[in-house]
């Protein structure tokens, strides 16, 4: 089988025709070479053990197309997501049946590198002869360095990865060497790291079959929307409606995968809905797109159908402010079209680093962002850089002003509150600072570099310490405690309206739920105050045990302790407490 | 309306407070999180004042005019009280 020839358009005349039979793993694809489905491939989603957070885990959609395409010209592609996974070794890959395969690719971002090496090395050990493929925004972005220093990966596959994913697959399966596959970097025999010809070029996303969701091995269950307003937990659909982003950032690595922002129209979208429901009934959608509000007009029709579709089904996107500012006019017309939350690109609440980051976006954008998003009835979701290295300390005031000013004290999660700037590989920032100091960072790190402003290091250290050693506390208990309210307030409330001091219970929960939301923002506050300790450069060990914590100790404790009463069995519970 | 009236909350709601945002939390629903002009509006209301007097600290809290805030504690008042958060005490 040739490698050089056009890559064929898979599904044009299915999607036409409203039809993605192809998707399905019972239905045949687009004329196969015989015998493809012979070669085994698995698709991997690395564990990362550099989040703690395991709440939202989204299903891994970008592999989701790599494995649907790859599936359309016949290959048998499984998908395995180890993003929640607790332990990885060679007897939970035996375990999960990872082993069988012949070729096996895996996903990376700069966090997950060092997991994706890990995984690589471990399934070398055992399967020497497989091939194995590195994609995703690192590989991407620090190819050469990921050849030179891990022998264990044979490909790279740079930048969207579809096309060039089942071309690696065919070249295996005829036997045809992997060098000169377009997208790709691989080493010649002799060891040197030979470069593909770039990608042929941005697939039409409306052509692109739908991504499997089938995970081999995954979560116990992907992310499920809360939607407190209407007291329900709900079935979630994710969807990939458009790749890149328009804007240009200087912190963003999305552009160095998908460096032009490009849609799937609104017919696509609808019919993915439509086949998704039939097979699986969901109640909200969440797009997983970086940047999913930039073209207003698409997201009003796509509103407007669906709601034609089922006025039942929510959704929710991601979008920045100078849009939502832009367009206020159709907010409430989404929201009434179930709009129940918008994730927001604020990044900052000082025009100086704004100005750095390249937002194009003011302070007042931001704020009046947030409060037409209120006043439609959107709920936000926050993204924010707090610590960035030029920032100086009325700067980090700025910041903290402007969470209180937008009434986003409480907010939960509150890892904006201990975030810095990240300088990721490729982009402009990091660039910057290599030519600053005179030499490239180390390729595979997320390096730190010195703040300008002593103060602001030293803020940034304690909150970091504070996030280690008292914020994962804080996270556990409101996760636990918001659980077990959910359960009783959506799941179990016929015995709840039954147990009047349950009820009184619940509430007590939620009382603490909402003081642990505003520790962290508490503990920031102070530290402002402090500024004269940090500039003396106490270290944040210090200055932290002079704080000792009696605030967290004390709301912990009655975490604690609500959360052994709510663990009884619904009556006990109640026999325990009486409302007082 | 009358702004001589006097309120008070409802008694199975519990009211926390958290950097000047107050959340009412009735039995059997979610929090809900006043914003910071309405904890103000609560916040004086608890403090025992009737409308007339809620209205003028208000006033003088968020630098506004008395219409201003007479209407804005008027309707969160009635908001209030058609979601049985608030209800008026017998003078």
């Amino acid at each position: 089988m040739s490698t050089t020839t056009a890559f064929p358009k898979i599904t044009a005349s299915a999607v036409q025709a409203g039809q993605l039979a192809h998707v399905a793993r019972d239905t045949a694809p687009d004329n196969p070479a015989p015998g493809t489905e012979l070669l085994r491939a698995a698709l991997l989603n690395p564990q990362d053990s550099s989040s703690a957070d395991g709440f939202r885990v989204m299903p891994p959609l970008g592999l989701g197309y790599l494995a649907s395409v790859a599936r359309a010209h016949g290959f048998h592609v499984d998908i395995f997501d180890f993003a929640a996974a607790e332990r990885l070794d060679e007897e939970s890959l035996i375990r999960c049946g990872l082993l069988e395969y012949e070729v096996y690719g895996i996903s990376s971002y700069t966090e997950t590198f060092t997991d994706a090496v890990k995984l690589a090395r471990l399934l070398r050990r055992r399967r020497p002869d497989a091939l194995i493929v590195l994609g995703g925004y690192h590989a991407s972005s620090a190819a050469e360095h990921v050849l030179a220093d891990v022998p264990e990966i044979d490909v790279l596959v740079r930048r969207e990865g579809e096309e060039a994913f089942t071309r690696i697959l065919q070249a295996r399966f005829a036997g045809a060497p992997l060098a000169d596959i377009p997208g790709t970097v691989t080493r010649s025999a002799a060891g040197e790291i030979v470069e593909g010809a770039p990608a042929s070029g941005l697939l039409s996303l409306d052509e692109l079959p739908l991504p499997a969701l089938d995970v081999k091995f995954g979560p116990e269950k992907y992310y499920h929307f809360t939607h407190a307003g209407r007291h329900e937990i709900k079935e979630t659909l994710g969807i990939v409606s458009s790749r890149g982003c328009p804007k240009r950032c200087t912190f963003c690595s999305i552009v160095v995968l998908s460096p032009k922002w490009r849609a799937r129209s609104v017919e696509s979208l609808m019919n993915e809905v439509r086949y998704r429901y039939e097979r699986k009934p969901f109640r909200h959608i969440t797009f997983q797109d970086a940047n999913f509000f930039v073209y207003p007009p698409r997201t009003l029709e796509f509103a407007r159908r669906l709601y034609a579709f089922d006025p039942d089904i929510t959704w929710s996107g991601t979008a920045t402010a100078d849009t939502i500012v832009q367009h206020a006019g159709i907010l409430s017309e989404i929201a009434r079209l179930n709009c129940a939350y918008l994730e927001v690109g604020i990044e900052s609440g000082n025009a100086r680093s704004l100005a750095r980051f390249n937002k194009r976006t003011t302070v007042d954008d931001n704020c009046q962002a947030l409060r037409l998003l209120r006043e439609a009835g959107i709920d936000i979701g926050l993204d924010f850089i707090m610590f960035e290295p030029e920032m100086m300390f009325e700067d980090l005031v700025e910041n903290v002003e402007f969470l209180y000013r937008n009434e986003l004290f409480g907010y939960w999660p509150a890892d904006h509150l201990f975030s810095d700037l990240r300088l990721y590989p490729d982009t402009p920032v990091r660039a910057a600072y290599e030519m600053r100091l005179g030499q490239p960072f180390a390729p595979h790190s997320l390096p730190s570099v010195p703040y300008a402003d002593e103060v602001i290091q030293a803020a940034a250290a304690c909150m970091h310490y504070y996030q280690e050693k008292a914020q994962t506390v804080t996270d556990q208990l409101f996760k636990s405690l918001s659980a077990s309210v959910n359960q009783l307030l959506f799941t179990d409330r016929q015995a709840l309206e039954k147990n009047p001091a349950l009820v009184h219970l619940c509430q007590r929960a939620q009382e603490t739920i909402v003081k642990l939301r505003h520790l962290p923002y508490t503990f920031l506050c102070d530290l402002l105050g402090r500024a004269e300790a940090l500039r003396a450069g106490r270290s944040p060990q210090q200055m932290i045990e002079r704080i000792d914590w009696p605030e967290e100790r004390k709301i912990w404790e009655e975490a604690f302790g609500v959360l052994g009463l709510l663990s009884r069995p619904p009556a006990e519970a109640g026999e325990r407490e009486r409302p007082s | 309306m009358s702004l001589k009236n006097h309120y008070a909350r409802d008694a199975t709601l519990l009211v926390v407070e958290e950097h000047l945002t107050v959340y009412l939390i009735p039995p059997m629903e979610a929090p809900r999180r006043l914003n910071h002009s309405a904890s103000e509006i609560w916040r004086l209301i608890e403090a025992g004042h009737d409308l007339d007097g809620v209205s003028r600290r208000y006033a003088e809290a968020f630098a506004c005019g008395r219409d201003e805030a007479d209407a804005d504690v008027q309707s969160f008042v009635a908001s209030m009280t058609e979601q049985g958060f608030l209800h008026q005490v017998e003078e």
